[in-house]
């Protein structure tokens, strides 16, 4: 085989194959899995159990609740993005 | 009387040289390999050396540096004599300070010619 | 503070976000504005000053209801990274300049879908601009301490908004390309997105730590105030139900805001800045909403007793203390939140108005026959006029229809009229059989509902009407009231309208499109929508379109929007995407589709779509036609799909190639390595030759004995040369796997026999002691007789040469266990460096131990000796052993398969 042909292959093949620059489409449901906790999370009836005004480190405890749930989803997402970014 | 070192590990070219050049009235002297043409170089002192390259211990390019090295060397030629003809070569060799590179198989009569005008020069 | 101290810091500041994004049109493609955190910064102009402002207003009245406008987009946001990269595909690859170009593309590039969208979004965000302005006018006057005038004219605020109307319409038209992106605007508004929420934390801590003692203190203070328990709970089901429905109308809204729209999807550079918007902008929703709470219930407390409009809060809170800075920074942070919205806003429905109406419906015609630079200064001149009279209708409406309402209300009122939008866009990307008629009757019949639900009765509340319309429906039918259509009577106004119109909406457009037969160019579209991954890489083919159209013509409508240069340059880079020829004088499906493309980028789909028509004839397709065309592109794609499906193998594939080309690449070397020192070895005998020949000639009087030597030196050299160039000849013939052998069966000992004999008159000159047993048994083994004796004359002949000088001993021994048979030559000479056990075998060896520079002998016959044993399937090493250097090989004794060699 002429080198010069392995060379032009070894071009052809380098352009033709395109590397994936998304993550990889399970990691892309899990995302999707956060959205529907999320859903979930914020309304009946998961948010009806939190929903007291009641003290808790000085705020309502149903405000900690929404405020705890959507910091762990960023944290979740952020940590998903990164790991799996490709 | 002009004096003249013939190093080269071939028995057969050595014995053609020698006998070339003692016919023209050159003291010959002769050496085998690099070590031996050191060894010879410490008491003798040639106008001229006709220098193989590839020889055992010693090599020709790592002989010339030694020479190049020896103040009392310093008026005597140099002509590297090799079956070694890429450009890479003889651009080493000519670097290292050779006066001539002749490859082989070479013109007697054009070796002789180019020892005496490196001789005559003086 | 005065009216004209404030309105000079107005100035200062609109001229620092002038300067900011002039600078960024200048780096346009530096990381400093084409970053992801640009770009979900930008994202924040979703709060506005219904945020910074209306939200503290519904936290210290109604309670935690403020939460839902933000929980609906955060439920959303991580689904982000396939729905709305879906959404930015689709927007750039068919240069989709706003909502309604998408929404009416999809629908087969419908006209008047297009302009109802429009319509939708003007009536539907005029309020919310309205909103804006009321939140800047109040605030200015709470800071200057005036109030605001009935006279409009001789309100202050007035004047600020028409100064408003003529930045933003400059601004907002000031830079921009054909793709409708504003690198310089976003940045601005990225950048003043950081400042609102800058200043909003700084009052948020202010109140927090330094009126009140914390968290803490507040909650002591604020829980005896009445109300404190209810407005800090979500209630019963009824309420949990009005949650739900809200936050369902803030997660259509995300999407369908034109602004939002603009920002998130045509503003969009990199598809993977979607994948830090979905955790940074969270996070700073988040931050924005931690103090909003806090400073609710501080105002509460505060001013308990006092009617104060509970919006300005953090403002009023600022002035009671006499902090004027603070009260300053809190202003200007409203202001930066209330003017992103306004601008961006302003540009993106002045945008929809020229693309999606006026110019389909009025202007075509016109621009048609018109030079290229006239109709950019029109289409220029459209949008400016466009910006400036919808900040001033805004104006209008807050005058007299918002003065009263918190601006909460307004805002959810514009959210539920966008949301009409909302059956027809999600529709668009997920469902191929949705349709143009489907769309606008669920459009047309969710404002309707939204009309009688909410406007209308908003309307006549103004009016302050005791209406017998609230009360008791329309003509007296209980079942139209307005709060409770079909006696739906537990939701709030704006939930109750947003399901009703939801409702209906949804079912039409479904209905409708169900009953409907689509024709094929929807379909198309539907197709290149829904698959959009699909069709990525190649959506100019999966456009479907049959007729005749001459390019020329196409050039001249191209040319009239373009210019002539730009023309040209496009169309030299179609020409060569596709491989056509120049001359070519039709234009084909992909032609069509590149060109409306291109004019999309400057008018519009809608527009575009007109003037192509003007200059193309086509053809009725019918469905099933185009079904199957798109099926042949879909397979074809498919083809493609499998293609780099197959990637993984391809990959492999080339790592092998690559692997196999180094391999070639370094036994090349090793060739012209070789090809060296062969024709190194070649000419040295040569030289030997020539010279004596030389003298031979020349001399006469040469003694007869050295001529002798000098003839007998030609000879010998001459069988050297003769020599080399046969084992040359063999190895190469090894090498290549050409060598053949024949092996038979033969007994070993006498075939060492054979080989010794030669060399024996040697042996006994050198005096060497030559230890062998020929006497032995037989020893039987299956190989080529001839070659094994070559390897045992070279292994001796080395031994010779290598031995001691004066007392040289050589042992040869043989041994056969199970199936090997091995033979030892033993010499008692020097030990050969350890590192060239192996490479000695090679050929023209040369040691990088400087005693051995040059090869002894040929420095071939090692080298054939082991390629012999291997062909043999045998092996051949070299040990050092104490007193000297023992040779060995091994060859199967019984007979083998002989193989062709690598």
């Amino acid at each position: 085989m002429n080198i010069n042909v392995c060379k032009a292959l070894d071009r052809f093949f380098a352009t033709y194959y395109q590397p994936d620059p998304e993550m990889k489409k399970r990691h892309e449901q899990k995302l999707i899995l956060i959205t529907f906790g999320l859903f979930i999370a914020f309304n009946i009836p998961i948010l009806l159990l939190f929903d007291s005004s009641q003290n808790l480190f000085g705020i309502p405890k149903v405000y900690v609740f929404i405020f705890l749930v959507w910091a762990s989803s960023i944290l979740l997402t952020f940590y998903i993005t990164k790991r799996y970014n490709e | 009387m002009k004096k003249i070192l013939i190093v080269d590990d071939e028995p057969n070219i050595l014995m053609t040289l020698e006998y070339t050049f003692k016919k023209k009235n050159f003291l010959v002297f002769i050496a085998r390999d690099g070590e031996e043409a050191l060894e010879l170089l410490k008491t003798e002192q040639p106008n001229i050396i006709l220098l193989d390259i590839m020889m055992p211990k010693v090599d020709g390019y790592a002989t010339l540096e030694v020479i190049k090295k020896d103040d009392n060397l310093k008026n005597c030629k140099v002509i590297f004599l090799s079956a070694k003809n890429k450009e890479s070569d003889i651009k080493k060799g000519l670097s290292l300070g050779a006066d001539a590179f002749v490859t082989k198989p070479f013109s007697i009569k054009k070796l002789v010619e180019k020892v005496e005008k490196l001789t005559t020069e003086e | 503070m005065s009216s004209v101290g404030l309105l000079v810091i107005l100035v200062i500041y609109l001229s620092f976000l002038f300067v900011i994004a002039s600078w960024a049109e200048k780096k346009k493609n530096s990381k400093w504005t084409n970053n992801a955190y640009v770009y979900t910064l930008s994202l924040a102009v979703y709060c506005s000053a219904w945020t910074y402002y209306g939200s503290i207003g519904v936290a210290a009245e109604s309670g935690l209801s403020y939460l839902t406008i933000y929980l609906g987009p955060i439920i959303i946001i991580p689904a982000w990274i396939v729905v709305l990269r879906k959404i930015i595909r689709i927007s750039r690859v068919n240069k989709i300049s706003g909502i309604a170009d998408f929404i009416s593309l999809r629908y087969g590039n419908d006209r008047f879908l297009g302009a109802l969208v429009t319509m939708v979004c003007v009536v539907g965000i005029l309020p919310y601009i309205a909103l804006q302005l009321k939140a800047i006018s109040e605030t200015f006057h709470i800071v200057t301490g005036t109030s605001s005038s009935s006279n409009i004219l001789n309100d202050t605020t007035t004047y600020v908004a028409i100064a408003l109307a003529l930045f933003a319409s400059y601004y907002g038209t000031r830079y921009f390309d054909a793709s409708e992106k504003r690198k310089g605007i976003v940045t601005a508004i990225a950048m003043e997105s950081l400042l609102k929420l800058f200043f909003f934390l700084i009052i948020g801590v202010y109140v927090t730590y330094f009126v009140f003692d914390g968290f803490q203190d507040i909650y002591d203070q604020a829980s005896i105030l009445e109300n404190f328990d209810e407005r800090n709970t979500i209630g019963d089901f009824p309420q949990a139900i009005n949650w739900f429905f809200l936050c369902m109308l803030s997660m259509f809204a995300i999407f369908m805001l034109p602004r939002q729209f603009h920002v998130n999807i045509i503003e969009n550079n990199r598809e993977k800045h979607i994948k830090t918007a979905i955790w940074l902008f969270p996070l700073y929703l988040l931050l924005f909403n931690l103090f909003v709470y806090p400073i609710a219930w501080g105002g509460n407390i505060l001013f308990d007793g006092v009617n104060v409009n509970k919006d300005m809060y953090s403002l009023l809170i600022a002035q009671l203390f006499d902090n004027q800075i603070l009260t300053l920074l809190v202003f200007l942070g409203g202001f930066s939140a209330a003017i992103s919205m306004i601008v961006v806003s302003t540009i993106a429905l002045s945008t929809m108005l020229s693309n999606n109406l006026l110019i389909p419906y009025g202007l075509i015609g016109k621009m048609q026959s018109e030079e290229q630079i006239k109709n950019s200064s029109l289409i220029l001149n459209l949008r400016k006029i466009g910006i400036f009279s919808l900040i001033i209708m805004a104006y209008f409406i807050y005058r007299y229809f918002a003065l009263d309402y918190s601006l909460v209300s307004i805002g959810l009122l514009s959210f539920v009229v966008i949301a009409q939008l909302a059956p027809s866009f999600f529709g668009a990307i997920l469902w191929k059989r949705g349709s143009a008629k489907g769309a606008i009757s669920g459009i047309v019949i969710g404002f309707i509902i939204c009309f009688y639900t909410l406007l209308l009765p908003f309307a006549i509340g103004i009016a302050n009407l005791e209406s017998s319309f609230i009360t008791e429906g329309l003509f007296g039918i209980e079942f139209l009231k307005p709060f409770q259509l079909f006696g739906l009577d537990y939701l709030e106004p704006v939930t109750h309208s947003f399901f009703w119109s939801m409702f209906f909406n949804f079912f039409t457009y479904v209905a409708v499109s169900i009953i409907s037969k689509g024709n094929y160019r929807e379909r198309n579209y539907a197709e290149m929508y829904v698959d959009i991954d699909r069709y990525i890489t190649d959506h100019e083919n999966a456009f479907v379109w049959k007729g005749t159209a001459y390019i020329s013509d196409i050039e001249k409508v191209l040319q009239r929007f373009l210019g002539e240069e730009k023309t040209k340059r496009a169309l030299r880079i179609f020409n060569l995407k596709y491989g056509i020829d120049k001359d070519t004088t039709m234009a084909d499906a992909r032609l069509i589709k590149f060109a409306v493309n291109l004019l999309t980028g400057h008018i519009g789909t809608a527009s575009a779509k007109i003037l192509m028509e003007s200059v193309t004839k086509e053809d009725i397709i019918s469905l099933p036609e185009v079904l199957k065309i798109l099926e042949e592109s879909k397979q074809n794609i498919l083809l493609n799909k499998e293609l780099t499906g197959t990637s993984r193998e391809l990959q492999e594939l080339s790592t092998q190639l690559r692997e196999a080309n180094e391999l070639l690449r370094k036994k090349d070397k090793q060739k012209d390595e070789f090809l060296d020192t062969v024709t190194h070895e070649l000419r040295t005998p040569i030289t030997a030759i020539r010279a004596s020949s030389e003298i031979l000639h020349d001399d006469e009087d040469i003694p007869e004995k050295l001529k002798k030597q000098f003839l007998q030196n030609i000879i010998s050299e001459s069988d050297r040369l003769n020599r080399l160039i046969d084992k040359i000849l063999d190895l190469e013939k090894f090498e290549s796997g050409k060598q053949k052998i024949y092996p038979t069966e033969n007994d070993i000992v006498e075939t060492i026999s054979k080989a010794v004999k030669p060399l024996q008159q040697l042996l006994k000159n050198k005096n060497i002691d030559f230890i062998f047993n020929d006497s032995q048994y037989e020893v039987i083994a299956f190989y080529d007789e001839e070659r094994i004796i070559q390897v045992i004359t070279n292994l001796l002949s080395n031994s010779i040469k290598f031995c001691e000088e004066t007392l040289g001993v050589i042992s040869i021994s043989v041994s056969k266990k199970d199936d090997a048979l091995s033979v030892d030559v033993f010499n008692n000479g020097k030990n050969i460096n350890p590192e060239d056990l192996d490479a000695i075998f090679e050929k023209f060896y040369q040691s990088s131990n400087q005693t051995i520079k040059k090869p002894i002998g040929s420095g071939l016959g090692l080298a054939i000796c082991k390629q012999i044993i291997e062909v043999h399937k045998g092996n051949i090493s070299a040990e050092n052993e104490v007193n000297g250097v023992r040779f060995s090989f091994t060859i199967p004794a019984n007979k083998f398969e002989i193989s062709e060699q690598e």
